[in-house]
């Protein structure tokens, strides 16, 4: 047993490495609300997880989001972002201002899923699929507020050419990892 | 170190940062700081310690 003790360590590290990120989220701050439906099933803040994303089927078509949300506070001179978290960054994909002397406290509308594919300088089959961690502020005279979620974009990875490359890379350097196992020739 | 000690850094982290993509092509877990960067770093050191190990081939 004392022999396998190598293995077992890295095996428990790698997992809990896995298992950080599946607990270690918090959605809405601020007091700030809000839902979207897609699809016939209603989102909200809850979807913070990696096991419960927002999904967005992309693979069909005319399919249409209606979201809705609202500020508790005064709502003038408002500011915020909206960005993709990848790694240590947070790589904005949408912003918004204005001055908003009626102090709007909520809003809603719909979105178009075709739209949003619209917005991929690529291909449809192109768009990366996976799980993506939104994060965004919005500011006001008020106060403010800071969420995230997680967001699926539905399919399988073998769908496309990132996420066959992944494969066929995960699988490559894989056994060149275990290729740095074998014991070299001692002449 | 008996085994391939650069192979196993260069693999082990090349194999890290592939691993967190495929996570987050699978939906099991995003990009995140902990899996970006945290994987390949595991995989550097899992390369080093399976080259200062080799458990396999002769002996």
């Amino acid at each position: 047993m004392v022999r396998h003790w190598k293995p077992l360590l890295f095996a428990s590290a790698f997992l809990a490495l896995m298992w950080i990120p599946a607990v270690a989220f918090a959605s809405v701050t601020g007091g700030c609300t809000g839902s979207v439906v897609i699809d016939g099933t209603t989102y909200g803040p809850a979807n913070d997880t990696p096991s419960n994303p927002i999904v967005v089927p992309i693979d069909k078509s005319g399919v249409s989001a209606a979201w809705e949300g609202s500020v508790p506070f005064a709502n003038t001179n408002h500011h915020g972002n909206l960005g993709i978290v990848v790694g240590p960054w947070n790589i904005e994909i949408a912003n918004w201002s204005g001055a908003n002397q009626a102090d709007t406290r909520s809003a809603n509308g719909d979105y178009s899923v075709d739209d949003f594919k619209a917005e991929f300088p690529v291909a449809e089959s192109l768009i990366p699929r996976g799980l993506y961690e939104l994060s965004g502020t919005h500011e006001a005279d008020g106060g403010s507020c800071t969420a995230h979620v997680m967001v699926k974009i539905e399919g399988s990875p073998l769908s496309n050419p990132i996420g066959i490359a992944t494969v066929a890379g995960t699988v490559v350097t894989g056994l060149t990892l275990l290729g740095s196992a074998f014991r070299r020739r001692t002449s | 170190m008996k085994g391939r000690p650069v192979l196993g850094i260069i693999s082990g982290l090349l194999f890290g940062f592939f691993l967190a993509l495929l996570l987050q092509q699978l939906a099991i877990a995003p990009l995140t700081t902990v899996t970006l960067i945290g994987l390949p770093v595991a995989g550097v050191v899992l390369g080093i310690v399976l080259s200062a190990w080799a458990p396999l081939g002769r002996r």
